[in-house]
């Protein structure tokens, strides 16, 4: 393949040509309720019979735990901020290995059907756990300082075609092939790193395995983090800014309010965060900001907000509840920013 | 183009010729389906015709958008299907139109991961340099060089690398 075929093959991709009346219809309807609501944007979606069409013309398969939740869970899910699901251990852990009142994050499985596109995560497999990208990030310049022992090199050979037998392939991934090392003060089955030198420079990226992990209170998620005393910088993201491609940072000053806010974490109530998807939790921009914690060893650890008290973290279908003054503090001073 | 305006039709229609089919290509090849790649269309029309700032020029209107509507992609995909649960839509729903001998090509690409394709995408489509397209996705140009490194290997690519 050369440029030039490449160039000729994405040429072909053209959008439908009644796309742009919808569009259009979709825009002026934005029009309106701007007008109605002053600043409020919530628009109604016109994109026609999504779920039908959903229904029709996709497959939806899962990673994780999705295939044993199914569309009735989700159909069954309120539109609005109800009251918290139960977190019983036989809806949440179709394994049973969870306790009640906890959250299970399921194993990830492959889906059962090969053939239709299907767009993945970034993952590799070590000593049969899968780990995939996470929301923490590291410096390159700190990447060196933290890189442990090498534990091998993936071989790629994961994509949207791989069956199940593929995913127990040691070291199979669908990032190519790259070294991975282990990351000194976090534990091995946890977190892992690719670290690699391209024209002189160094390229680390975090990974992290969640999977098949019951989570009974904030620490057994942040704690693995490791961000209680490591603090030493919190930046505030607002949604929009980071929404828009700019991600303009904005110190938060008040140490106090932010190490209050993770000593709260560590108490935080998890919840199935699949039974939040729908609801207007996600579609509130206003209501959403970005927290970054910087650690010591210069980790920088990206947490959503979510302004009626919840917090999540990267991939993980877990949200947490955090202490209602801990959280409020923080937030009231987000919003001072 | 950030000033409100109650009658948006006729800079709608000139900017969805300039960029409707851009826009729709990258949440496509981001995204792997028609109805996410069509909503984020709308969402990034939206934003350009209500929110947008003030540009200093078309290329700057341009990446704006692309930054717009990969942090969208982005922000859908950490959302409700993607993040653990994926959605797969089969090549036939929208592949059909794509003639050959076009269509293995499209395929091939299809099937890299969705970082990969939207750095060769910039790269090789849209002309973007390296230090462009991290500034576009805010990501570092190592990652770039890093991803069209991959995205070429797996696609067997005889592509120059003018990356620089």
């Amino acid at each position: 393949m050369n440029k030039d075929q490449f160039k000729r093959a994405i040429d072909q991709v053209e959008p439908p040509v009644e796309m742009k009346e919808r569009v259009k219809r979709y825009v002026e309807n934005a029009a309106k309720n701007q007008q109605r609501a002053g600043e409020s944007m919530r628009i109604t979606k016109m994109l026609p019979k999504r779920f039908g069409a959903v229904a029709a013309g996709f497959l939806i398969l899962a990673l994780a735990g999705g295939i044993y939740y199914g569309w009735e869970q989700r159909n069954a899910t309120p539109h609005a901020i109800g009251p918290e699901p139960t977190t019983t251990t036989g809806q949440l852990a179709p394994s049973g290995t969870s306790t009640p009142g906890s959250v299970h994050l399921p194993k990830l499985e492959l889906p059962k059907e090969t053939g239709p596109l299907m767009d993945m995560i970034g993952l590799f497999v070590y000593k049969g756990r899968i780990y995939t990208q996470t929301a923490s990030s590291l410096a390159p310049e700190r990447a060196k300082d933290l890189l442990g022992e090498k534990v091998g090199r993936t071989t790629g050979g994961i994509d949207e075609w791989s069956k199940q037998s593929d995913y127990a392939t040691e070291l199979a991934s669908t990032i190519g092939q790259s070294d991975i090392y282990s990351v000194q003060g976090y534990d091995e089955s946890f977190r892992l790193m690719t670290y690699d030198l391209v024209d002189g420079q160094v390229y680390a990226q975090l990974y992290e395995n969640l999977n098949d992990r019951s989570l009974v209170k904030g620490e057994d998620l942040f704690g693995l983090l490791g961000l209680k005393n490591e603090v030493t910088s919190a930046e505030y993201v607002t949604f929009s800014n980071w929404n828009q491609g700019e991600n303009h940072r904005t110190t938060v000053a008040n140490r106090s309010a932010v190490d209050e806010f993770v000593d709260a974490l560590y108490e935080a109530k998890p919840l199935d965060r699949k039974a939040y998807l729908d609801t207007d939790l996600y579609s509130e921009e206003n209501g959403q900001a970005f927290l970054h914690l910087v650690l010591k060893d210069g980790t920088d650890v990206e947490l959503r907000l979510f302004q009626q008290g919840y917090v999540s973290y990267g991939f993980a279908d877990v949200l947490f509840k955090v202490d209602g003054s801990a959280f409020e503090n923080l937030w009231k001073e987000l919003m001072q920013l | 183009m950030s000033e409100v305006t109650s009658r948006p039709d006729d800079r709608f229609t000139q900017n969805y010729e300039a960029y409707g089919t851009m826009l729709y290509r990258i949440s496509l090849l981001t995204l792997g389906n028609t109805a996410d790649a069509e909503e984020a269309v709308q969402e990034t029309f939206v934003k350009l015709l209500y929110q947008a700032p003030a540009f200093r020029d078309p290329e700057h209107e341009k990446a704006w958008l692309i930054r717009v509507i990969t942090n969208h992609c982005r922000s859908q995909r950490r959302g409700i299907w993607h993040s653990r649960v994926q959605r797969m839509e089969n090549l036939e729903e929208w592949l059909p139109a794509v003639r050959q001998p076009d269509r293995p090509i499209l395929e091939q690409v299809m099937l890299l991961h969705r970082r990969y394709r939207i750095v060769l995408y910039l790269h090789y489509y849209e002309d973007y340099s390296v230090k462009e397209i991290a500034d576009l996705l805010d990501i570092g140009e190592s990652a770039v060089k890093m991803r069209l490194k991959r995205g070429r290997e797996l696609l067997r690519l005889e592509l120059e690398e003018k990356e620089a």
